[in-house]
């Protein structure tokens, strides 16, 4: 039975971990999902081409992530979309708006910086 | 002989997208519907997957249709640890006095044999109530101080606040939301149990072979009700208006020594009543009690003119050291200058 036991608590203690670190990751994109998004929007892209294209690159976003984060830039005048009828159904297009070409700009200069810090704070200092 | 046919991967898709649309608000519903249907779409063609591995990658229609909303909440989390430290006190209160009072009218019942288990379950019912009852209540109302004011307040508050305002909050004597909210509390509930619930407290209860009864408030006692009610009322009603100014003025000062002078008034006019319990007529004592019921009614009274006295005491001093601290200045004062 202690054996048992043993065995179910490494078990649960090794998802559990994995669980953690997958967790940790996400949250780690989260973080630069609105600016990778933006970076790519800036000719007329449908979401689901873009999720796709996103995935090849490495850039693994969920569904439920990037539809409504899309539709949240939109109403706050980042992003603009269309509805555009093609193939048998109508699509919805995304792109870039003034405002969202602004703020890129801006997010790439703040990462720019961030990323000195981090490297500073987790490479040079701490290892 | 009705027949069902299997449904095509699209129609599963268009069935799918119209359950995520009942979870939708109705404003943006059709056009979310429509982009959920058409992605779908995309999804299963490229990859030429089953429909149903598609959906449930998905999650539920419920689970969906919530990524696409804001989070929501009938409290909101600045007003939480309120609620919670309120209903925690509420609860406590309930549950001692429901437990209190059914264990002085078990002692009180009239001769007949009283068994532990039917009392135990009998407090375990009315607590459970009793405390059901509360919780709701206090639910209730943190609602609609969320809705109405306080949470959008308070949001926007904690939003333009500056190390600042630490200075002004002592200065210009803040008002604690939880005290405000417990006044409103106790006192609705007070009103309710005085005007509509009292005659339980006069009542013949059969539970089975057991019957309890409470001691009856005299006439005396009853006359003060409307004064008492009257002064509850008040009270909500000055804790309403300062969870909205959010700190003290002149007139909410003035209010509050009123309303405290008002219920020492009550206190002392109760005090002058003979009698404030008695016994219900006809009512016999157990021979085995060591005691008559004329000793019990006589404790219980001076139990109650004890409790009055002390409340009289507590408003005096609260009302004194009030003044004294608007008069000199707190130790917060001092130390903020």
């Amino acid at each position: 039975m202690t054996i048992l036991y043993s065995i179910q608590y490494i078990v649960t203690m090794s998802t559990n971990k994995e669980e953690v670190r997958k967790n940790i990751i996400l949250e780690l994109r989260r973080g630069v999902i609105t600016l990778v998004v933006l970076s790519r929007l800036k000719n007329q892209e449908y979401g689901y081409t873009l999720l796709k294209e996103l995935d090849d690159l490495g850039f693994s976003v969920d569904q439920n992530t990037l539809y409504p984060l899309l539709r949240r830039l939109e109403k706050q005048g980042l992003l603009e979309s269309e509805w555009k009828v093609e193939d048998p159904r109508p699509r919805r297009y995304y792109s870039r708006s003034k405002l969202g070409s602004q703020l890129l700009g801006e997010l790439k200069e703040e990462l720019k910086k961030q990323n000195e810090i981090l490297e500073e704070i987790i490479y040079e200092n701490h290892e | 002989m009705k027949t069902t046919n299997k449904p095509t991967p699209q129609e599963l898709i268009k069935q799918y997208s119209i359950e995520v649309g009942k979870y939708l608000p109705a404003k943006d519903r059709n056009d979310i519907v429509k982009e959920i249907y058409s992605t779908l779409i995309d999804a299963l063609e490229d990859r030429e997957d089953d429909v149903y591995a598609l959906l449930k990658e998905n999650g539920h229609p419920r689970k969906k249709a919530a990524s696409f909303l804001p989070p929501k909440y009938l409290i909101g989390p600045e007003l939480y640890p309120t609620f919670i430290r309120i209903a925690r006190i509420v609860l406590i209160v309930v549950a001692a006095a429901v437990t209190g009072s059914l264990i002085l009218s078990a002692v009180l019942s009239q001769g007949q044999e009283i068994a532990v288990w039917e009392l135990i379950a009998h407090i375990v019912e009315s607590g459970i109530t009793g405390v059901a009852a509360a919780f709701g209540f206090v639910v209730l109302v943190f609602i609609i101080i969320d809705k109405v004011n306080a949470g959008p307040k308070l949001v926007k508050e904690m939003e333009n606040w500056t190390p600042e305002a630490l200075v002004v909050v002592k200065k210009t004597q803040g008002v604690s939301l939880g005290e405000q909210i417990a006044t409103i509390v106790f006192s609705v509930i007070l009103i309710i149990l005085l005007n509509f619930y009292i005659d339980r407290l006069s009542t013949f209860v059969n539970r089975g072979e057991m019957v309890f009864i409470f001691p009856t408030l005299t006439e005396g006692f009853r006359g003060y009700f409307p004064y008492i009610t009257v002064q509850l009322a008040l009270s909500a009603v000055l804790a309403v208006y300062l969870i909205g100014r959010r700190e003290m003025n002149l007139f909410s000062r003035i209010a509050g020594y009123c309303l405290k002078g008002f219920s020492i008034a009550i206190l002392i006019g109760l005090l002058t009543v003979g009698k404030l319990v008695e016994a219900p007529a006809g009512l016999v004592l157990s021979q085995e009690l060591p005691v008559d019921m004329d000793m019990i009614m006589l404790v219980v009274n001076n139990v109650l003119r004890g409790v009055f006295i002390l409340s009289i005491g507590l408003t005096v001093y609260e009302i004194i050291k009030d003044i004294v601290k608007v008069v000199k200045g707190s130790p917060e004062d001092v130390l903020a200058a």
